[in-house]
């Protein structure tokens, strides 16, 4: 291993190496162990010098996460859902509005609707301009990256009743600052949990609706 | 050299716009791209990693999960901001999981998590957790620190003010007021002389760990 | 007002003497506490089947309350309130939803309070003292419902902060529906801003506004029916993320628990949804009157927003064009 390439290395560490040369480097950095000593030894020194205190020399972790992601699947840059959420998906019925931005928090499950009033016959409807997104992006728009991957699992007498979740997140978002503030905690709680939500789910079968 | 034509020659890129390079090379299938984010990271995210999992081996063990995790989510990462803001975030998530299964209790959750005499009364010790390897830390530091000033004055400003101040090289290439090219060299030189302290670290006393990669 | 809010109001809570051992008094305590102290901490909420562990980060300042929860289970969601915006990210679904109330500032000073009032609709007991292994002694208080409207409470305030550091939120029939567990809390009166900056990464997010619109009308509907102790306490109009139609919204509250009513005019090929749904401890009640979706939603048992939502109607407005009529409030 030349200078020449650790002056590379050095360069690369920083961000400053030209692209062209980055993929030459990228290349031996794969097959030459000592260059990628030297790149594992040149980030600690940056960090020791940038830290307060001691800092732990990884002596493991890049070895082993290489291994572990040599028997990865390639995955291309499509969106991916985590694997809780993925498990959810299994289970069917997708929460999707196309062209709606939609806030699916919470799993939530649909019970019998009481007797409430059947529905009129609506009126005259005036076309309603759909909330706009204050910070958009191309990527972002296509529905891919924005598939709702949450779920209702459907009520035991057919089709969910009660309202989408994405919906309810939206109302509960309104309706949080209004909540005395003992309870808010608990409604922000609903709001951003997910995960625990998730395994819920997937623990009740469907076939349990709340009495 | 010119430094304004240096410049236009390299068009060098910060360090978060080299991290982004990395990332969209990951994102084509380069796996040696995210080996290097690994090694540029491993470090930091084990010092994160280990405010939560005091346990050495534990730690290196949740870190690497974390760069697992963080392998699989890049696909949707969307580089427009900071890999290792985002990275930060897996590995904090993943620590403070690991810290809530190993504590998570069939009845009682009324636990402090800052009383650090229970945390450490929950993991595991391994013969990580020995005194050579506690020594190892503080001798990192001590090696690092003494050769930083032991460096002539330009390697150490140079180096200084890209890792401490964080400063591009062409700005410490103003500052120093010498071309971009003596910047890099200078900045190599100075790591190339830290670490050739560190390499005896490694290699010497401390036997044991000479499998740092 | 002092600069130092938050030490004033520690101060004034030592001087106060230790001997009002009453159910009212701790919630008072308990109430103020909530509403002035600045802290940092980390709770566990459990219910059915679920738990969450999540910071908090709260801060009163000068008036303006900024609040901070981030999900250290999941995804990483934060929610993050500063006065009278409040934002939800949800990273894992690339996405922020802000919903700002401008307009109604003054809200969040008729926040929810108890007060002697709700001795009609609550019975406040002083339970005695207990020891929690966290936190140390606390003052137990029970909190229970005279009626089948609303849920009761069982609060463990802690002596010296009188925050209330567990809860447990009951239904009905006295079955824990909810328990909210501090694990650290620390006092902090110099909580920087830079501790409401979430920390996820902002800039790959699709950001969705949930927006007041005009706020100086009177409602143009409002609930024929309301459990005993419920007010109106907040009305105006609501852009909902998700949802074309604007929303008139009304807030009814006990001085506890708290019920939004959202009427959204019909949107064309969206069939109306009814029925209930939940999420953690609330729930929702969406039903059609008039032609209009009424969405009852809050931290009440289902019964309470069937009632609410069932009981509204337009007001000032001929029953049979009511559609019309919200067509011609949005233009």
């Amino acid at each position: 291993m030349t200078d020449r390439i650790k002056e590379q290395l050095s360069a690369f560490l920083d961000g400053e190496l030209p692209d062209p040369e980055s993929a030459l480097l990228l290349k031996r950095l794969e097959r030459d162990d000592e260059l990628r000593g030297a790149l594992s030894r040149y980030s600690l020194i940056g960090a020791v010098l940038r830290s307060d205190g001691d800092v732990p020399a990884a002596r493991q972790v890049a070895a082993r996460v290489s291994a572990a992601i040599a028997r990865e699947p390639f995955r291309g840059v499509q969106a991916q859902l985590p694997r809780r959420v993925a498990v959810l998906r299994s289970l069917g019925g997708l929460a999707v509005a196309a062209g709606v931005a939609f806030a699916a928090v919470m799993l939530v499950r649909g019970v019998n609707p009481g007797p409430g009033a059947a529905p009129e016959v609506v009126l005259a409807q005036a076309p309603v301009p759909p909330v706009q997104p204050v910070a958009d992006d191309a990527d972002a728009d296509s529905g891919e990256a924005l598939a709702v991957p949450y779920v209702t699992p459907p009520a035991a007498d057919g089709p969910a009743a009660g309202l989408p979740q994405a919906e309810l997140a939206n109302f509960l978002v309104a309706h949080y600052g209004y909540a005395s503030p003992l309870v808010r905690r608990s409604v922000g709680a609903g709001l951003i949990s997910d995960d625990e939500a998730a395994i819920e789910g997937a623990l009740e079968p469907a076939s349990q609706p709340d009495p | 050299m010119h430094v304004e034509g240096a410049a236009q020659v390299f068009e060098p890129m910060r360090a978060e716009a080299g991290d982004i390079a990395l990332v969209r090379r990951v994102q084509k299938g380069d796996r040696a791209a995210f080996d290097a984010l690994v090694l540029k990271y491993q470090h930091k995210v084990l010092k994160l990693v280990q405010r939560y999992v005091r346990n050495p081996a534990e730690a290196e063990d949740i870190a690497q999960e974390a760069f697992i995790k963080a392998y699989r989510a890049l696909p949707a990462f969307r580089g427009d901001s900071a890999f290792y803001t985002w990275l930060y975030r897996i590995a904090i998530n993943t620590a403070k999981n690991a810290l809530v299964a190993s504590r998570r209790r069939p009845v009682s959750y009324d636990l402090d998590l800052q009383d650090g005499s229970q945390v450490q009364a929950q993991t595991r010790l391994s013969d990580s957790e020995t005194p050579e390897a506690l020594a190892l830390t503080e001798e990192i530091r001590r090696t690092v620190n003494e050769a930083i000033e032991a460096l002539p004055d330009d390697l150490r400003l140079a180096i200084v003010l890209r890792e401490l101040e964080g400063l591009s090289y062409e700005d410490i290439a103003k500052t120093m007021e010498c071309p971009v090219g003596t910047v890099r060299s200078r900045i190599f030189r100075a790591r190339e002389a830290i670490d050739r302290s560190l390499r005896e670290v490694f290699d010497g006393g401390l036997g044991r760990v000479g499998d740092l990669e | 007002m002092s600069p130092r809010p938050a030490i004033a109001f520690a101060l004034s809570l030592a001087a106060m003497p230790a001997c009002a051992e009453s159910g009212q008094e701790w919630l008072a305590r308990m109430t103020a506490a909530l509403n002035n102290a600045s802290y940092v901490g980390e709770f566990i909420s459990e219910s059915a089947g679920r738990t969450e562990r999540l910071a908090i980060t709260h801060r009163v300042r000068d008036g303006v309350v900024s609040e901070r929860l981030v999900s250290l289970t999941g995804h990483g969601r934060e929610l993050v309130r500063e006065n009278d915006e409040v934002v939800v990210y949800l990273p894992d679904q690339k996405l922020a939803i802000i919903e700002r109330r401008a307009g109604r500032s003054d809200l969040m000073g008729s926040l929810p309070q108890f007060e002697g009032r709700m001795a009609s609709w609550y019975k406040v007991d002083w339970v005695g003292r207990e020891t929690l292994e966290t936190f140390g002694p606390t003052a137990v208080v029970a909190v229970r419902p005279l009626d089948g409207y609303r849920f009761g409470y069982r609060l463990w305030i802690d002596l010296d902060t009188h925050m209330p550091v567990r809860s447990d939120l009951s239904d009905g029939s006295g079955r824990v529906i909810e328990r909210l567990r501090f694990t650290r809390l620390r006092f902090d009166d110099n909580i920087p801003d830079s501790a409401f900056e979430p920390s996820l990464d902002r800039s790959k997010l699709r950001w969705v506004r949930q927006s007041p619109q005009t706020d100086d009308e009177a409602p143009a509907w409002k609930a024929a029916q309301v459990p005993p102790g419920f007010r109106l306490s907040v009305s105006g109009m609501q852009a909902l993320a998700g949802n074309g139609a604007p929303a008139s919204h009304l807030v009814y509250s006990d001085g506890l628990a708290t019920v939004s009513v959202f009427i959204q005019p019909p949107v064309a090929g969206k069939p109306p949804a009814q029925g209930t749904s939940r999420s953690g401890v609330a729930s929702a009640y969406t039903t059609v009157i008039a032609g209009h979706q009424v969405t009852a939603v809050g931290e009440v048992p289902p019964r309470t927003l069937k009632y609410i939502a069932s009981g509204l109607r337009p007001v000032g407005v001929p029953p049979e064009t009511p559609a019309a009529a919200a067509a011609n409030r949005r233009n």
